[in-house]
C-alpha cells in the first residue's frame, strides 16, 4: 500500500490536488470552508522565516496554515497540465 | 472520486430552470416531453414529468432546459431534482438523448397544432390565414393565405416567427419554408444550437 | 412599490411581511470574510453612526448602525468577518445563534448582505452558499472589482444573478461606486428575488459546484497578484524577511520617540508656560496648584502624547490596511506559538506599545476567545506611552547620564531594560495562563494573506480617529476627575499646623492630615517594603485612574511643600524625611519603576477590558494579580538595589 502524502509534505513551488480532509470533526468543515475541498489544486508558496506556518495558494487567494492542521489533508501529485 | 461540476441558473423566464452540466455525460439535442422519452432522464424526473410537475426538458449538450407547470413549485421541486441528477450523473451514468428526434409525421402533427392555436388568432386578426404544407426530412414548409399573401415582409416576418417559437419547441426542425401561390421563399440558415 | 416586482425570481411568499407596513425597522445582517471588504461597506451604509458592545455572554463584538433608505431606517448588524457560518468556538457560536434568532430575545435578522472579493471568488462563494442556505432574503455585494480588472479579471454580474438567484451588485467601496445600488435594494428586502435553489453543501459537490460556476461567471480567471509575489518575496524572505520585519519594529519605536519629539516638546512647552501664567496670577498657591500642576498638568501630559499616539496609530492602521501586518504575523506565529499564542496575538500586544487600550480592543481580530483573553491580561504590561512621562522623569532625575559603551548611555539602557521587563513578563504570563485556566480550544489556526494593497485614506483616518477619541476622552475625564478630586482631598478637612512652622511646613502639615493624606500615611506599612513615603502612596493611589496622574500628583505635593523651586525633578531629587534622609533612594527609584512596569493603573484599560471580556472577573483578575505582581517586583527590585548600593 502507497502511504497517503500530506500537505505537509508538499515543497515550496510544488503543486498538489488536494484528495481529502481526514477526520469529520469540526476542523474539518472549517477546512472546507476555508476552499481546502476535494480536487482543489494547492501550491506551497513559502515557509514563513522561522519554518511554521506555511501559506498555500489555492482557489484565488492565499491562506497560511500550521504544520498540525496541514497534516490532516491528504494530497495526490498534480496532474501534468 | 470527482463530482460532476455542475449549477443551476434562473432563467428569464421563471418557469425555466436549466441545469448546466460541464463534462460529456449530458448531451442532446432531445425534447422530452413525455414519460416514454424519458428513460434516460434520473426517475424523479421522470416522476415529476408523469405526474405534470414539470411539462417539458430540453437536452442539450451539457444542459438541461427544464420547464415547471407553475414556478410556484420550483422550491420544493428544484432541490429534488438536483439530488437525483447529482445521483444519477455520479453513479457513472450519462443522459445522452442524440436520437429522440420526431418523425416528421410527428412534426406535422405538432406543427399543426401550433398553427391551429395560438398562431391562428394572431394571423386572423390580420386577415390572414396559415396553412401547413409539409413537413420533409425535418423541413416544415407552411402556405401564407389572405392579407399574408403578397407582402413579402409580412411573410418574412410571419415565417421567422414560426420558425423561432417551432425551433424553441422542437430543435430537431432544420428549416421553415413558406410559400405563396408560386413563389418560395426558404430559409437556408444552418440550424442553430437552441442555445446560447 | 409592489410586492409583484417581476422577474425570474419572483415567488408569491412574503408578500404580507410586517416589515413593509410594522413598525420595527428591518435588521439586516453584514457577512463577510475578514478583509472582504465589510467593514468599509458598513461605514458606507451607515455613515459612521455605529453603536458597538458585545453579544451576551461572550467577547464577541456587536456592532450595529443604522443605514437610511428611501426614507425609511435600516438596523444594519456587523458580524465578525467569518470564512463560515459553522461554528467551532463559542464565540461563532454566537454568529450562528444571531443569524438563526436562538440569541436571548432577538428575531433573526430580516435579510442578509453577503459581502463577496471579487479577487477571490472561488473561495467566497463557499461562504455565499452558506448564507443562501439560511433562507432570509439575501443580496450578494461583489468588493474590489476594480483590482479584479487591474489584474485582467472580469466577472459576468449576469450570470452570477442567475446562477445565485438573488441580486448582485458590485461595488468598489474606497470611492463608493455601487454604494447606492445597494441602498437602493435595502428599503424593502421583502421585494428581493429568492433562490429555488441553493448550492450544494457536501464538500465534493460544492467544490464541483464553484468550478461550473467560475467556468460560467469568471471570464477572465485573476492573473496572480504579481506586486504581492515581489513584495513578500523580500517581506517573507528567512533572512532578508526577518531583517525588515526587525527594521519595522525599531522604526516603529524610532517614531514614538524621536519623530513625534518636537511636537511634544512644543505642547509640553504650551502647558507649562499655561501653568506659569496660572501660578504668577492666581495667588492663593492652593488654587493655583490645582490648576497649574492638578488641571494642566494632567490634562497637558495626555495632550503632549497626542501626536505620539496620532503617528503610532496611524502606523499601525497603515500598517494593517496595506497588509503588513498580516506578514507580521506570520513571520512572529512560531514565536508567539511557543506560549501558547498566535501570531495575531502579536500585533494587539504590538498595539499595546502605543496604548493598551487599542491594544485590547485589536484583540477582536483573534478567532479563538481564548487565545484573545489571555492576550488582554498581558497587553497592559507592555510599555505604554502613559508611562513614559514617569519613566523619564525618574530616569532623568536618578539615573547618572554616563556613558556605557560609545553612545549607549546608562539612562538609555535602564529605558530599555524596563522595556523588556515588561515585556517578557507578559509573555510568561501569557504562557502560564495559557498552559492553566486557558488552554487552547480546538479552532485551528489559519490567516488569510491579503495582497498588499494602497490603503484608503478614509479607513485608515477613521480606524485611526477611533483610537484617538480614547485619548482624548481620558484625559477630559479620568485625568481631570481624578486630578480635581485629589487636590480636594489633599486640601480637606482644613488643619491649624502648629504655629511654629514656615509656608512650606505648615503646607505640608494641611496635606499629611488631609484625607489623602491620612489614607496615604494609613498605606504606609503596605509599602514601606519598597521605601515609599506617604507621598509617593498618594500619587501611587491617584495613579490608579491614569498612570500620568502619577507625575502630576507628586507635582502638587512637592511644589506645595517646597520653597519656589518650580522644576519637579530638583525638587525631588531635596526631597528628604525629617531626619535628614533623601526620600529618593536608589532602591526607592527602583521600586517605583519596577512597579509602574507590572501595575495596571488605568482605568479606561480595565474599563475596555471588562467591555470586550464581558465580565467583571476578567479585569478584576488583571488588576489583582497585575498589583500583586507590582509589588512582589518592586520589593525584589529594593531588596536587590540595597544589596548592590551598600
Amino acid at each position: 500500500m502507497e502511504q497517503e502524502l500530506t500537505l505537509s509534505t508538499l515543497e515550496r513551488g510544488e503543486r498538489a490536488v488536494i484528495s481529502y480532509v481526514a477526520g469529520d470533526d469540526a476542523v474539518a468543515t472549517r477546512l472546507g470552508h476555508l476552499g481546502f475541498l476535494p480536487g482543489t489544486e494547492i501550491q506551497t508558496i513559502r515557509r514563513a522565516p522561522f519554518g511554521d506556518p506555511t501559506i498555500y495558494a489555492l482557489r484565488g487567494n492565499q491562506m497560511c496554515l500550521r504544520r498540525a492542521e496541514t497534516e490532516r489533508i491528504i494530497i495526490s501529485p498534480a496532474e501534468v497540465a | 472520486m470527482a463530482a460532476i461540476a455542475m449549477h443551476v441558473e434562473t432563467t428569464p423566464d421563471p418557469a425555466v430552470l436549466r441545469w448546466v452540466v460541464r463534462g460529456e455525460a449530458v448531451a442532446g439535442p432531445a425534447v422530452i416531453e413525455t414519460v416514454e422519452l424519458a428513460d434516460e432522464l434520473p426517475t424523479a424526473w421522470i416522476d415529476a414529468l408523469a405526474t405534470g410537475l414539470i411539462t417539458q426538458v430540453l437536452v442539450g449538450d451539457g444542459e438541461l432546459r427544464v420547464t415547471a407547470t407553475d414556478p410556484g413549485t420550483w422550491r420544493k421541486l428544484a432541490p429534488r431534482l438536483q439530488t437525483t441528477l447529482t445521483e444519477h450523473l455520479s453513479a457513472g451514468r450519462t443522459i445522452h438523448c442524440t436520437t429522440p428526434a420526431r418523425s416528421d409525421e410527428q412534426l406535422a402533427q405538432a406543427v399543426q397544432k401550433l398553427l391551429d392555436g395560438p398562431l391562428r388568432t394572431y394571423v386572423a386578426s390580420h386577415g390572414g390565414r396559415i396553412e401547413l404544407e409539409s413537413v420533409q426530412d425535418a423541413v416544415v414548409t407552411v402556405r401564407l393565405i389572405g392579407a399574408c399573401q403578397g407582402c413579402a415582409s409580412a411573410g418574412q416576418t410571419l415565417r421567422e416567427g414560426i420558425e423561432q417559437q417551432l425551433r424553441s419547441e422542437y430543435p430537431e426542425i432544420v428549416g421553415v419554408r413558406s410559400v405563396e401561390g408560386s413563389s418560395v421563399t426558404s430559409s437556408g440558415r444552418r440550424l442553430l444550437p437552441f442555445v446560447s | 412599490m409592489s410586492c409583484h416586482e417581476p422577474g425570474p425570481h419572483h415567488t408569491h411568499k412574503n408578500c404580507s411581511s410586517d416589515t413593509l407596513t410594522g413598525n420595527p425597522d428591518p435588521r439586516i445582517a453584514l457577512i463577510g470574510s475578514p478583509n472582504a471588504g465589510k467593514t468599509t461597506l458598513f461605514n458606507q451604509l451607515t455613515g459612521l453612526r455605529a453603536k458597538t458592545g458585545n453579544y451576551p455572554g461572550v467577547t464577541v463584538t456587536r456592532r450595529t448602525g443604522i443605514a437610511k433608505a428611501e426614507g425609511r431606517e435600516l438596523v444594519i448588524e456587523d458580524l465578525p468577518g467569518t470564512y463560515s457560518l459553522m461554528p467551532v468556538s463559542p464565540d461563532e457560536q454566537v454568529v450562528s445563534d444571531v443569524l438563526n434568532g436562538k440569541l436571548d430575545e432577538d428575531q433573526p435578522p430580516d435579510a442578509a448582505i453577503v459581502v463577496m472579493d471579487a479577487t477571490t471568488v472561488e473561495r467566497s462563494l463557499i461562504l455565499v452558499g452558506q448564507v443562501l442556505d439560511l433562507g432570509l432574503p439575501t443580496i450578494v455585494v461583489v468588493t474590489m472589482v476594480d483590482e479584479l480588472a487591474d489584474r485582467g479579471g472580469y466577472i459576468d454580474r449576469e450570470a452570477l444573478q442567475s446562477i445565485l438567484g438573488v441580486p448582485v451588485v458590485e461595488i468598489v467601496g474606497t470611492k463608493g461606486i455601487g454604494v447606492d445600488e445597494v441602498r437602493g435594494l435595502l428599503h424593502d428586502p421583502t421585494s428581493w428575488p429568492r433562490p429555488v435553489i441553493t448550492p450544494p453543501t457536501e464538500p465534493t459537490e460544492q467544490a464541483a459546484w464553484i468550478d461550473s460556476v467560475l467556468t460560467t461567471i469568471l471570464h477572465e480567471p485573476p492573473s496572480g497578484h504579481r506586486r504581492t509575489a515581489a513584495i513578500d518575496r523580500a517581506l517573507l524572505h528567512p533572512v532578508i524577511g526577518v531583517l525588515i520585519f526587525l527594521l519595522v519594529m525599531l522604526g516603529f519605536f524610532q517614531v514614538i520617540f524621536t519623530v513625534a519629539k518636537p511636537i511634544q516638546d512644543w505642547i509640553g512647552a504650551l502647558f507649562d508656560s499655561a501653568g506659569d501664567w496660572v501660578e504668577a496670577h492666581v495667588t492663593w498657591a492652593p488654587l493655583a496648584s490645582l490648576i497649574s500642576d492638578g488641571v494642566l498638568g494632567g490634562v497637558g501630559t495626555v495632550i503632549q502624547f497626542l501626536p505620539q499616539i496620532l503617528l503610532l496609530f496611524l502606523m499601525i492602521s497603515f500598517l494593517e490596511n496595506v497588509g503588513y501586518m498580516s506578514r507580521a504575523a506570520l513571520v512572529m506565529d512560531r514565536a508567539m506559538g511557543t506560549i501558547g499564542l498566535e501570531g495575531r496575538c502579536f500585533v494587539s500586544l504590538l498595539s499595546s506599545y502605543a496604548c493598551a487600550v487599542p491594544g485590547i480592543m485589536s484583540t477582536r481580530t483573534i478567532p479563538s476567545s481564548r487565545d484573545r483573553i489571555a492576550t488582554m491580561m498581558v497587553a497592559p504590561m507592555m510599555t505604554c506611552s502613559a508611562r513614559i512621562p514617569v519613566y523619564t522623569l525618574f530616569i532623568a532625575a536618578f539615573v547618572p547620564a554616563t556613558k556605557v559603551w560609545g553612545p549607549i548611555g546608562l539612562q538609555g539602557l535602564v529605558l530599555f531594560g524596563l522595556y523588556l521587563l515588561g515585556t517578557v513578563s507578559a509573555m510568561i504570563v501569557a504562557a502560564i495562563l495559557k498552559r492553566t485556566s486557558l488552554r487552547s480550544d480546538k479552532l485551528p489556526f489559519y490567516m488569510e494573506m491579503p495582497p498588499y494593497r494602497v490603503p484608503g485614506w478614509r479607513l485608515v483616518l477613521t480606524q485611526c480617529w477611533d483610537s484617538c477619541k480614547y485619548f482624548l476622552r481620558k484625559a477630559g475625564t479620568i485625568i481631570l476627575g481624578t486630578s480635581v478630586i485629589l487636590w480636594i482631598l489633599l486640601h480637606i478637612p482644613v488643619v491649624t499646623p502648629p504655629a511654629q512652622l514656615n509656608d512650606q511646613q505648615a503646607a505640608s502639615y494641611q496635606m499629611q492630615h488631609s484625607i489623602a493624606g491620612t489614607v496615604g500615611r494609613a498605606v504606609e506599612p503596605v509599602f514601606k517594603p519598597l521605601g515609599f513615603n506617604w507621598e509617593i502612596n498618594v500619587a501611587l493611589i491617584a495613579s490608579l485612574s491614569a498612570r500620568e496622574v502619577f507625575v502630576a500628583t507628586l507635582g502638587q505635593i512637592t511644589s506645595a511643600q517646597s520653597d519656589n523651586t518650580k522644576d519637579i525633578t530638583t525638587s525631588l531629587q531635596q526631597q528628604t524625611y525629617p531626619n535628614g534622609e533623601k526620600v529618593y533612594t536608589a532602591p526607592t527609584v527602583a521600586a517605583i519603576l519596577v512597579f509602574f512596569v507590572y501595575a495596571l493603573q488605568c482605568m479606561s484599560t480595565v474599563a475596555v477590558m471588562r467591555r470586550e471580556t464581558n465580565s467583571r472577573r476578567w479585569p478584576l483578575f488583571a488588576f489583582t494579580y497585575m498589583f500583586a505582581l507590582a509589588w512582589i517586583m518592586g520589593w525584589v527590585a529594593h531588596t536587590i538595589t540595597t544589596a548592590l548600593t551598600t
